[in-house]
């Protein structure tokens, strides 16, 4: 005879389900829990924990017209930081920085751009321009900085470079 | 582990880590062009010796360079670029001017440390 217990035994077999259960969103209570679980385990996967990075900065000068690799990481992964740059104002010439980026093998600023300088070409009044680059800017793989001081006639640039390693 | 590694124009200082991550920058130029002048004040018309040395980070002569664009700067007279000969690492050049004033002397050359020498002509 199938009464009200075996009724309402069906139910919940049904609705609470077998702990074999493949996680589902649309199954029985517990597919739906392994669903949620999955779910959560995906999107902590996604969270970058940043207290759990290295930190790193790098000061550094670069003669007159000379390019200098400032940071160059292979076989590694974080974040660029920041890229900032200074160009000391010569007598008799303008000065100015250019920075390229690769990450990842892809180049990021269409070869050297300029991102610092000098206003005039005397100190008189002169001024000192920077526009920077700020980050972060995620590298997976490899990342390589180079920073030149473009005018040869001129004064050097002064670079500082901030970014974290996984 | 850290080492210093010549790469093209530049000494870089090479970090690997135990991750395997492999991290360069900047630690030099690796050459360098020095000036140095006999004497720093001088008369209209009288001559000063200035000497010229191409060196590798290391201290070392270079010798595969045979000569250095040199730049004298003045605020009458303008930019003046010279070509000067060099063997074994070393070379040297007369200065001599024939008006008074402010002139700077250095190479002109990208991707080497380099120096300035200033000559105060009366």
């Amino acid at each position: 005879m199938f009464g009200l217990n075996e009724a309402l035994m069906s139910f919940i077999r049904r609705q609470v389900g077998l702990r074999t259960d493949a996680a589902s969103s649309a199954g029985s209570l517990h597919a739906k829990v392994g669903n949620i679980a999955a779910n959560v385990a995906n999107v902590a996967s996604k969270v970058y924990v940043w207290k759990e990075t290295k930190p790193y900065i790098i000061f550094q000068s670069v003669s007159a017209g000379s390019t200098a690799t400032l940071l160059n990481i292979t076989s590694g992964s974080g974040f660029l930081l920041g890229v900032e740059a200074y160009a000391d104002q010569d007598d008799d010439n303008y000065t100015s920085a250019s920075v390229s980026i690769t990450i990842d093998g892809t180049d990021k600023t269409g070869g050297f751009a300029i991102i610092a300088g000098t206003s005039r070409a005397d100190r008189t009044g002169a001024v000192s321009y920077n526009i920077g680059i700020a980050g972060p800017l995620r590298f997976n793989s490899s990342i390589r900085i180079q920073g030149r001081s473009n005018n040869v006639s001129a004064s050097y640039t002064c670079w500082v470079v901030t970014y974290c390693l996984d | 582990m850290v080492e210093l590694v010549e790469v093209g124009h530049e000494v870089l200082k090479r970090e690997i880590l135990d991750s395997g991550t492999v991290i360069d920058t900047h630690y030099c130029l690796r050459y360098s062009i020095s000036l140095e002048a006999a004497k720093t004040e001088a008369a209209v018309g009288e001559s000063v010796n200035i000497s010229i040395e191409v060196k590798d980070w290391q201290g070392n002569y270079v010798a595969d360079k045979d000569s250095v664009t040199i730049g004298v700067r003045n605020e009458q007279i303008g930019n003046i670029e010279e070509e000067i000969l060099i063997e074994n690492g070393i070379g040297t050049f007369e200065f001599v001017s024939e008006t008074p004033g402010i002139f700077k002397i250095r190479p002109f050359e990208p991707n080497y440390q380099k120096n300035e020498v200033v000559i105060n002509v009366t």
